[in-house]
């Protein structure tokens, strides 16, 4: 392989420093390189083996099996000499080198622990097919990842020593400096690389003297009592970050070739070992995201749909016009419907955190939750014995429990005689996304306070997130006498956000209707794939006035939702009343549905996140 | 194997931005590929097809599994690289390997040769589509359905240009640097961001507006339906002269000159573009050096760029989920006179 060389890399100075100091310093614990793509975060990895005489970069594919990560039973040892011998795996591969994981968020759940348990202990231990074995496993854990794609396990994050996030430059002079050595790079490699030799070479023997010096290199008490105070000072979680952070002041010390840790080589490291350990549960997420704030206050995703709402604002009458229709059931509605504005979105990504138990036996490739399938798709991540008859055979487990009884079995022309008890099945982890049904309450009531226009705002906001987890959204919308399914579940949720914009309002509210209806899609779509994980969010301020079964328009609703308790949808309840006397209908049916109720205004408060993960883990 | 007459690229009504997209793939495949995304019935995957009549042929590796091009030596597959200096070499045809959207993951990357191992009781390595692909186009149609594991694939092939196998007791890595083609429907789902990056250049497609358009896609369907030889037998000197017109381009690429003012003017379009990474700035100036190619100069000028803008930057812009930001054709005009007006 041909590397673009680390030194010709333009800017990256903190992602370097980084990676430089887990050279010098491999208990350092490692980096992980967080940000948007095409910012040469994996250049800067792979370059990374040029630069320590020996040093290897191991990749460790996505699509990597467990066998092959921890290593597993020699086949042709088996086959040819009856013997069960270790074959070493990727974790064998990467003791003494790095072990490198691009896209690491998107890494299976399985692999994940096997390397996190192999990195804690510096130890691979294989218990599998007859062979008992371990072997040391000590390595530089590297990972880089676009956080777009979803975010890393806290666990997971916490095992990086170093976290940094990289952006593009925003220089000028860089970015063209940027092109034109990639350029040159691709016209002819080698002469590139050639340029660039010296720099090379220097940066090598610093590196290695650095390692020779790294034991040598002192840090004064005072310094030390400076990083526990700047530990407590965030709120830092256990202890790692303050030996993280010595570890890699002394390595930059080392780097700098100076016999002590100053001030300054603390205060330079520091943010890196701290971004990610800031607070209980924090995410990397959050933390960019606090570092960027110009970048969060772009993200609203709104400017169409602002200008739709300004045209749509002077069409509207007054909000004050409208009657309570509680009132009056039987008022003439404005003959024209109405297209309210979208309000302001919020991030909610909690309120449909799924509990953990729901997590198994799913297939479907969003991510909102990575699971376990049963069909036969999804990545192959390991394998057991099947129950019943296999239907996914697990060709190289199926192998490599036959191997060792051949010396005694054989048939001619075959190497391998393969009895039914060898049989192994495949076990396949699939990222699951929930299939979401927005029912929205599109009557005249949600007009009042102009209460569609927060309800548009909300409901977007879970289009948002639902977007970033690839769910299938549908959205299904009652009003007059019946509900109307208006956008069929679809991974398009731009299709889904227009037609939210232009929803008209007005009418009256068939609530068991909706429910009804809802419910019977949902069923429908289990039949078609019954890993799916529905929700209905049923948007609504619970006034029904229309009855379905020709009684009362509320019992009706109630009805309804107990019935849909019973098929086992899972609701959630969003309750848009708004009015100082409030009738509390909704909470009523989120009663009836056994679903948890939010009210509209509540989605606004800051700590929504951890109240709603409590009413879904209470369930 | 019968091959089926293929309808004629240049008999494609239309289109022109989609073609354009195409055939500089092809001269240059490392501008990173194309995503054409439109509606259904625009000639999308026909056009992709279509392409296969035009590819050029070049000399690759005899026997080598791969077909490693020995000019490209950052590329070489570990064998090739060991035999340098001593290979055989042979023409062959650049193809368009498809990737059905369906395909599984054994497949694609690459598994255990099965019926080796129970024959001999040794491991070898079963090449998948992966390794057809090096050096050849990937075409996955419906490119958004695909599941996100394949995609996993994919994308860290082409982070790499090699692909790294290590399943199902098989530890393998081979040379996988390919010219990724994608067609989709937006109406039926978007893209993951990561891949779309991935994509060079990406053009949107719409059925043709005018009447007589409308009239000779028809008439040209019907016949070719009606009579594929005779039909492709038509085009046959158009055909001819674009595939000279691509093998010219071919060699007059490595003679470009980029001046250092369309270096900048890519970097400042990025800059007031805000767009992520700096993929978007190399695509450019990439594109722009197969643009003037292609138009038969060695010069590469400040309009190339402008028109290479068009085709890397669209998605590149689109920073959020329903962020309803265009790319516009103009602003990025502006800042070209802006820059070229500073300095005088």
């Amino acid at each position: 392989m041909v590397f673009y060389p680390f030194t010709a890399i333009v800017g990256q100075d903190m992602a370097k420093t980084a990676l430089l100091l887990n050279l010098v310093c491999p208990t350092i614990g490692g980096v992980l390189l967080s940000g948007e793509k095409g910012t040469a975060k994996s250049t800067m990895v792979r370059a990374l083996s040029q630069l320590l005489p020996d040093l290897k970069v191991v990749t460790l594919p996505l699509n990597a099996t467990e066998d092959r990560v921890v290593g597993t039973l020699h086949l042709e040892e088996a086959v040819k000499h009856g013997k069960r011998a270790f074959e070493p795996g990727v974790l064998a591969a990467a003791h003494g080198h790095v072990l490198y994981v691009d896209e690491v968020n998107l890494l299976s759940e399985s692999l994940t622990n096997v390397i996190l348990d192999a990195a804690a202990s510096g130890i691979n231990v294989v218990e599998r097919e007859g062979i008992s074995y371990r072997h040391p496993a000590r390595f530089v854990l590297v990972g880089s990842m676009n956080p777009e794609e979803g975010h890393l396990r806290p666990q997971l994050l916490d095992r990086f020593g170093l976290v940094v996030t990289v952006s593009g430059a925003r220089d000028r002079e860089e970015r063209i400096q940027v092109i034109k050595r990639r350029l040159a790079f691709e016209e002819d490699a080698l002469a590139f690389i050639e340029r660039y030799r010296d720099q090379e070479a220097m940066l090598r023997a610093r590196l290695v003297r650095a390692r020779e010096r790294l034991s040598e290199i002192t840090i004064e008490d005072r310094l030390l009592t400076k990083i526990a105070a700047t530990c407590l000072d965030t709120f830092a979680d256990g202890h790692r970050a303050d030996v993280v952070i010595a570890r890699a002041a002394q390595a930059l010390a080392a780097l700098g070739d100076r016999d002590q840790v100053t001030s300054d080589d603390i205060e330079a490291v520091a943010p890196m070992a701290l971004i990610h350990r800031q607070q209980v549960g924090g995410t990397l997420a959050s933390a960019s995201g606090a570092e960027r704030p110009e970048l969060a206050s772009k993200t609203m995703p709104l400017e169409g749909a602002e200008e739709k709402a300004r045209d749509a604002k002077t069409l509207a009458p007054d909000p004050s016009d409208w009657i309570d229709p509680q009132h009056d059931a039987e008022m003439t509605w404005p003959a024209k419907d109405q297209i309210l504005e979208v309000g302001e979105p919020f991030d909610v990504s909690a309120v449909l955190a799924l509990s953990p138990d729901q997590r198994t036996r799913r297939r479907g490739s969003g991510r909102r939750s990575k699971t376990r399938t049963m069909a036969c798709t999804g990545r192959y991540v390991r394998y057991h014995l099947p129950r019943g008859k296999a239907t996914d055979i697990a060709l190289d487990a199926t192998l490599r429990a036959a191997a060792p009884y051949q010396q005694a079995r054989s048939v001619p022309g075959l190497a391998i005689a393969i009895h039914s008890s060898d049989i192994r099945q495949k076990i396949r982890e699939k990222r699951v996304g929930n299939t979401i049904l927005f029912l929205v309450d599109a009557s005249g009531s949600m007009g009042a306070q102009r209460r569609m226009v927060a309800v548009k705002g909300a409901v977007l906001s879970l289009l948002r997130d639902a977007y970033k987890k690839r769910d299938t959204v549908g959205m299904m919308a009652f009003r007059n006498q019946d509900a109307a399914l208006l956008l069929p579940p679809t991974r398009s949720i731009d299709l889904a956000h227009r037609l939210l914009r232009d929803l008209p309002i007005g009418g009256r509210t068939p609530l068991a209707a909706g429910i009804v209806r809802a419910v019977d899609l949902v069923q429908g779509l289990r039949v078609k794939d019954r890993d799916i994980l529905p929700m209905v969010i049923l948007v609504s301020d619970g006034r029904a006035n229309v009855t379905l079964w020709g009684v009362d328009p509320v019992e009706d609703a109630r009805q309804a939702a107990q019935w849909a308790a019973q098929q086992d949808v899972p609701f959630l309840v969003i309750d848009t009343e708004a009015s100082i006397v409030r009738l509390g209908l909704s909470e009523a049916m989120s009663q009836a549905l056994g679903a948890p109720c939010l009210r509209l205004e509540d989605l606004r408060a800051d700590d929504i996140a951890s109240i709603v993960r409590l009413i879904l883990e209470s369930r | 194997m019968t091959t089926r007459t293929i309808y004629p690229f240049t008999a494609i009504v239309g289109q022109e931005q989609m073609k354009l997209a195409l055939v500089l793939n092809v001269i240059n495949p490392k501008i990173g590929g194309v995503l054409i995304r439109g509606e259904k019935g625009t000639a999308k995957s026909t056009a992709v097809r279509a392409l296969a009549d035009l590819l050029p042929e070049r000399l690759v590796v005899a026997d080598c599994p791969f077909h490693c091009l020995p000019e490209d030596e950052a590329q070489l597959c570990p064998q090739c690289r060991a035999q340098k200096g001593a290979w055989t070499m042979v023409p062959s045809k650049m193809r368009v390997v498809d990737l059905p959207i369906s395909a599984t993951e054994d497949r694609v990357a690459g598994t255990l040769d099965i019926e080796h191992a129970l024959q001999t009781g040794e491991k070898r390595f079963e090449q998948g589509v992966l390794a057809e692909a090096n050096g050849n186009i990937l075409y996955v149609d419906e490119i958004n359905l695909m599941d996100d594991h394949i995609v996993d694939i994919l994308l860290d092939a082409a982070a790499m240009g090699v692909n790294i196998v290590e399943r199902e007791g098989i530890s393998y890595s081979h040379p996988a640097s390919f010219c990724l083609v994608g067609t989709m429907n937006p109406e039926e789902g978007d893209i993951r961001p990561q891949l779309l990056d991935r994509f060079g250049l990406v053009v949107e497609v719409q059925g043709e507006h005018s009447l007589q358009a409308r009239t000779a896609v028809i008439k040209r369907r019907l016949a070719f339906e009606q009579a594929p030889e005779g039909f492709a037998v038509q085009y046959q000197a158009q055909q001819a002269h674009m595939a000279a017109d691509i093998a010219r381009a071919k060699t007059l690429l490595p003679n470009a000159i980029v001046h250092d003012a369309t270096i900048e003017l890519a970097a400042r379009i990025a800059l007031e573009m805000g767009v992520d990474g700096h993929r978007a700035d190399i695509t450019m100036v990439k594109a722009a050096k197969t643009l003037a190619a292609y138009r038969q100069r060695t010069e590469v000028t400040q309009e190339d760029l402008l028109e290479a803008a068009a085709l890397v930057l669209p998605h590149r812009l689109r920073r959020r989920p329903f962020d309803v930001t265009h790319f516009d054709q103009d602003s990025v005009r502006k800042v070209m006179e802006r820059m070229n007006g500073e300095q005088g």
